[in-house]
């Protein structure tokens, strides 16, 4: 079953474990690895390749690949994969040239511990938690809640519901309408009993297309690659801490039904 | 140093790219020259400043990015819902 981002990515329950071994060479050859490693997106500020462009990232340097230990402090770890992280391009400009530890403070990190045990979302914005110094830090250099991405993370959202609920309105309307115009079939009118039908035909087909814009949602974008560095097939899937959040068809309507009851 | 500039809401999401690398170019420039004396957050608070203005801008555009991409079937949708209401009545 087709599987859709949730509209509010909440910060990593876990760990992101590396299950990528890249052979060694450049650091921009890992590039599909990263990809598939950190689930399409940036590490740091939870935002989706399809967050950034509905006509995918690649090519238009949206993603790229961050060095844990910055290339000034230590280039021996250029092309070290595991110094290698995917981050999008406002993280990355960001932390600029920053090094990662400063006045007995560390950047944390995301494949050694669980970026929900440190942050936390609070609307569109993912906070650092209470007295938590290295998550503040982090949350700094990095400008995890810079304007732009508040705004991303609030139009994925909004756009999300507003889809489901209108999925929602379409489905049962078509229902609706149907039974109606079944029902009422005998009445002289059948101008209207046609108009329904109509109607209702109409709205199968906005349901449709309203599902295809949703795909575009996919926590696996089309254009990925089906092969990486390792020259495995069998870690080509997303990490825990995403795959668990992902949401089908029916969990994204049931949200939708329930926000309204709100 | 321009600093205090107002942003124009006339600027390409390029122009504003550009404009924020510029300004994170600039304070980069500013850190490597400082050499660790006292008073850089403060000679960097100006161009933070800017920054956030054009992160604001850039924030306007993706929001009119997303609702481009996405409004018209939602529309096309909330008509067909509305006229299938009358219809039910």
């Amino acid at each position: 079953m087709t599987r859709y981002l949730p509209p509010a990515t909440q910060p990593w329950s876990r760990r992101i474990e590396r299950r990528h071994t890249p052979k060694t060479g450049s650091y921009s050859s890992f590039r599909q690895c990263l990809r598939w490693e950190f689930g399409f997106s940036c590490a740091f500020c939870l935002l989706h390749e399809t967050d950034l462009s509905q006509v995918g990232v690649e090519g238009w340097s949206l993603m790229q690949a961050e060095h844990r230990i910055s290339q000034s402090d230590d280039p021996s770890q250029r092309h070290i994969y595991s110094n290698c992280f995917y981050i999008c391009e406002r993280c990355n400009k960001s932390r600029g040239a920053m090094s990662n530890h400063e006045h007995g403070l560390a950047l944390l990190d995301p494949c050694t511990v669980a970026w929900a045990d440190h942050f936390e979302r609070v609307g569109d914005t993912v906070r650092p938690r209470p007295n938590n110094h290295s998550a503040q830090y982090t949350w700094e250099i990095y400008d995890l809640d810079d304007p732009s991405k508040v705004q991303t993370r609030e139009r994925r959202r909004y756009w999300l519901e507003r889809y489901a609920e209108a999925l929602l309105d379409c489905a049962n309307l078509e229902l609706m309408l149907l039974d109606k115009a079944v029902d009422e079939a005998d009445d002289r009118d059948s101008a209207k009993t046609d108009r329904r039908l109509a109607v209702a035909q109409s709205l199968r087909r906005i349901e449709s297309s309203l599902l295809e814009k949703l795909a575009e949602f996919s926590p696996i974008p089309k254009n990925r690659s089906s092969s990486c560095r390792c020259g495995r097939t069998e870690h080509l899937s997303l990490f825990e801490g995403l795959a668990e959040q992902t949401i089908d068809l029916p969990e994204l309507l049931t949200q939708a039904k329930k926000h309204r009851k709100e | 140093m321009i600093v205090h500039q107002q942003v124009s809401t006339d600027l390409s999401p390029q122009d504003v790219q550009a404009s924020i690398d510029a300004v994170y170019d600039q304070m980069r420039v500013l850190v490597a020259s400082h050499g660790g004396r006292p008073g850089l957050r403060q000679a960097l608070r100006p161009l933070r400043e800017r920054l956030r203005v054009l992160q604001e801008t850039e924030a306007l555009q993706v929001a009119a990015r997303f609702d481009s991409h996405f409004q018209a079937e939602y529309d096309a949708a909330q008509a067909l819902i509305a006229e299938a209401r009358e219809l039910l009545r």
